[in-house]
């Protein structure tokens, strides 16, 4: 039982260290009210136009697919990460081979300029 | 399950060496603008030679069959037949794109390394013994087929077609997958001679997961082989897409997309055969008749050979359905033959395409006779061929399809596949009619722009021919090329 | 109190299968269709996890992980196709895509 207190404590803290902050946010603030601060982008500027007028750049989507092209390919790496010590030289020549062809891929990529935003 | 030696890893080197192949195509060809194209069709079709030698050589002495990677892939005789169906295929359909390519403008790295990967994924297919890694084959070829469909992709047609291919090949493909889980899910195995052997205690247990994951599977398959109705998708990828692409779909993906259904169901499905072979009948019987009743009515030529290679479908599963020694190698000789004469058939549209679209209504065939004699032989006897006439690979093909399917007993729907050659007469014929008894307006004798593409013409023809005359030597290859039957 | 087992997740599944396939045939917006694709892939993703659970057998949970490696290829070639629409058309909607005949 022993053994649980520090998380007794840390939890304590974290629930602490929520509701003073949350507290002194909320006794701190400047009470504002009106149509600027219900923007979606409060930032002090006045948006100069709705969100929705605009069409995003083609390249964020571009952009956004190799991220999660890449992003998702690490799924392999956490199973191996975990068997690490069973799967031994086998398990890391096979992942360096699996991290070769990423890097094949991201040099081609390269290559033709996805990556370039100018 | 077992260590895994390092020899198993050999044994896959056909595979392997397409795939890095496939990569430094695409490096080489991002490098440099435009000087690639020559280099990056050489490249490939060296590699392909060099695959077709490794597959020969490497593979060639576990014919007897050899399963490798804890039951992953299997090398038998039955792969080694497809993997040469798919490497040919393959290497014709890269002659085909050449000129295609050059004058579209686009990039040729890509395009020829799309075919390699596809191409690597159909080996895979081939030798897949496991739903895991024939799934993961299957995507490989898919998606890089999506991309080759939609290559031209400032072209309406062709971004059309990717976008009907993408959205009814990924729905294919989940109804697939989730057919597998079902039947994992019965049986708690995926690989193939595992789920054999446990499917007839999880019928009795689980019979509603059983039958509702098999049949889902089918559907999967039926999908991409394009057998009604699931071919909904077949006409207009096959008009859309660029040329060389649509020959390549027509022979390669639908041969894969057999390759794996015949496996599956013999081998890993084996215990609901009386249950599968009543499906296969009724999808071999509607996919004949409509898809040769609905070549009738076209009017554009890639349209036409969209819905005869449906028909072609329907007449292969009379093979597969008949589930003997006969049937399977009928079906290996068939979709052998049938590759050499679409492939034929397709350069000759190839050859036609003076401009964008041309080559595709039938009034573009119109004296041809006189314009070119070449093509228009050519042509007809590709369209013999398809119809199944002497003394063409087509023909024989077709007796040992439905005589194997009349010695298991299925004689009716053997005469629903003669009956439909008769009708496929007409439309096939209608070609020949346009090409030697129709004036053209224009009869100047037309030089053909492409030695290369004339030669590949030829060969095909040759050999169209050959099996016709001389079936012999095939037939044996694919007789001891056989799976074990359910 | 309520068991969660097997079944649930198959009903859950399975809805989100149907919705996924209703998704793709009927919706007329590309990105929607993307979407009714995914919700097929990750309803089969919940069968295998379920499945493996269940029988305690790790080759459906290696089979989820395939899936989504491979739901993300699919879903980037889609999007590069949507893309090559947009460009082409000025819009995501398929009604427009009817260049010939279907």
């Amino acid at each position: 039982m022993e053994s649980y207190l520090p998380i007794l404590v840390f939890c304590v803290i974290a629930a602490g260290f929520l509701v003073v902050s949350l507290l002194a946010a909320r006794l701190l603030r400047h009470r504002g009210s009106g149509r600027t601060s219900r923007e979606p982008y409060e930032c002090g500027n006045e948006a100069e136009s709705f969100a929705h007028d605009h069409r995003f750049s083609i390249r964020y989507y571009l952009i956004a697919v190799l991220f999660v092209i890449f992003d998702v390919e690490t799924i392999f790496l956490f199973p191996w990460a975990v068997m690490f010590d069973k799967l031994a030289l086998f398990g890391f020549i096979e992942m360096v081979v699996f991290l070769f062809i990423l890097i094949v891929g991201y040099v081609y990529v390269w290559n033709r300029g996805a990556l370039n935003w100018a | 399950m077992g260590a895994i030696e390092p020899r198993e890893f050999l044994l896959l080197a056909p595979e392997i060496f397409l795939a890095v192949a496939g990569m430094v195509v695409l490096a080489v060809g991002s490098i440099g603008r435009g000087l690639a194209h020559r280099t990056t069709a050489l490249i490939s079709l060296v590699s392909l030679a060099v695959v077709g030698a490794l597959v020969l050589t490497v593979q060639g002495p576990a014919v007897g069959g050899e399963a490798i990677l804890a039951g992953m892939f299997m090398i038998d005789g039955y792969a080694l037949f497809w993997k040469g169906i798919f490497l040919l295929a393959t290497a014709l359909t890269i002659v085909l794109s050449m000129r295609f390519v050059e004058e579209g403008g686009y990039p040729a790295g890509e395009f020829y390394a799309l075919l390699l990967f596809a191409t690597t994924g159909m080996l895979f297919m081939a030798s897949g013994f496991n739903l895991l890694s024939i799934w993961i084959s299957l995507e490989l070829m898919a998606l890089s087929s999506y991309i080759l469909a939609g290559y031209f992709k400032r072209e309406r047609r062709s971004n059309e077609a990717a976008l009907k291919y993408f959205i009814l090949g990924a729905l294919s493909s989940g109804i697939l997958l989730y057919g597998i889980s079902l039947l994992y899910g019965a049986t708690g195995t995926v690989q193939l001679t595992e789920l054999a052997a446990r499917l007839p205690a999880a019928m009795a247990a689980e019979g509603m997961l059983v039958s509702l994951g098999w049949l889902l599977l089918a559907i999967g398959l039926f999908f991409k082989v394009a057998a009604v109705p699931f071919h909904v998708w077949t006409p207009d990828v096959y008009v859309g897409a660029p040329t060389p692409v649509t020959a390549f779909l027509a022979v390669g993906s639908k041969a894969a997309a057999f390759a794996i259904l015949v496996r599956i169901l013999y081998q890993g499905l084996a215990p609901l055969l009386v249950e599968w072979q009543i499906v296969v009948a009724a999808v071999a019987v509607v996919t004949m008749i409509w898809g040769n009743l609905a070549a009738v009515t076209q009017s554009n030529v890639k349209r036409m050979l969209a819905y005869s290679s449906i028909a072609h479908a329907g007449y292969v599963l009379i093979g597969v359905l008949a589930a003997t020694e006969d049937g399977l190698w009928a079906v290996l000789f068939y979709m052998l033959a049938y590759s050499f004469i679409t492939l034929g058939t397709f350069a000759t549209v190839i050859l036609l395409e003076r401009r964008e679209y041309a080559g595709e209504t039938y009034a573009d065939y119109a004296g041809l006779a006189r314009r070119s004699p070449f093509l228009a032989a050519m042509m007809l006897i590709f369209m013999l061929a398809l119809t199944g006439i002497p003394p063409t690979g087509g023909f024989f093909g077709k007796v040992y399809l439905f005589a194997a399917a009349v010695q298991s007993g299925w004689t009716w729907v053997a005469v629903v596949g003669v009956l439909m050659s008769a009708v496929s007469l007409y439309y096939y014929m209608g070609i020949v009619v346009y090409m030697y008894l129709r004036d053209a307006e224009d009869d100047t004798p037309t030089p053909l722009p492409s030695r290369l593409l004339a030669g590949a013409i030829g060969l095909c023809a040759v050999i169209t021919v050959l099996l016709g005359i001389l079936p012999g030597p095939i037939v044996e290859l694919a007789k001891a090329s056989l799976l074990q039957l359910p | 109190m309520l068991e969660v087992g097997t079944t649930h997740y198959l009903v859950l599944s399975f809805l989100l299968f149907a919705i996924g396939v209703v998704g793709i045939l009927a919706r007329r917006n590309m990105i929607t269709v993307l979407m009714s694709i995914e919700l097929v892939l990750n309803s089969v993703n919940i069968n295998f996890i379920a499945f493996s659970y269940q029988l305690g057998d790790l080759t459906g949970q290696i089979f989820a992980i395939f899936t989504i490696a491979v739901a993300a290829g699919e879903a980037a070639v889609g999007l590069g196709i949507l893309l090559a629409l947009y460009r082409l058309r000025e819009t995501t909607q398929l009604d427009g895509a009817t260049e010939m005949s279907g």
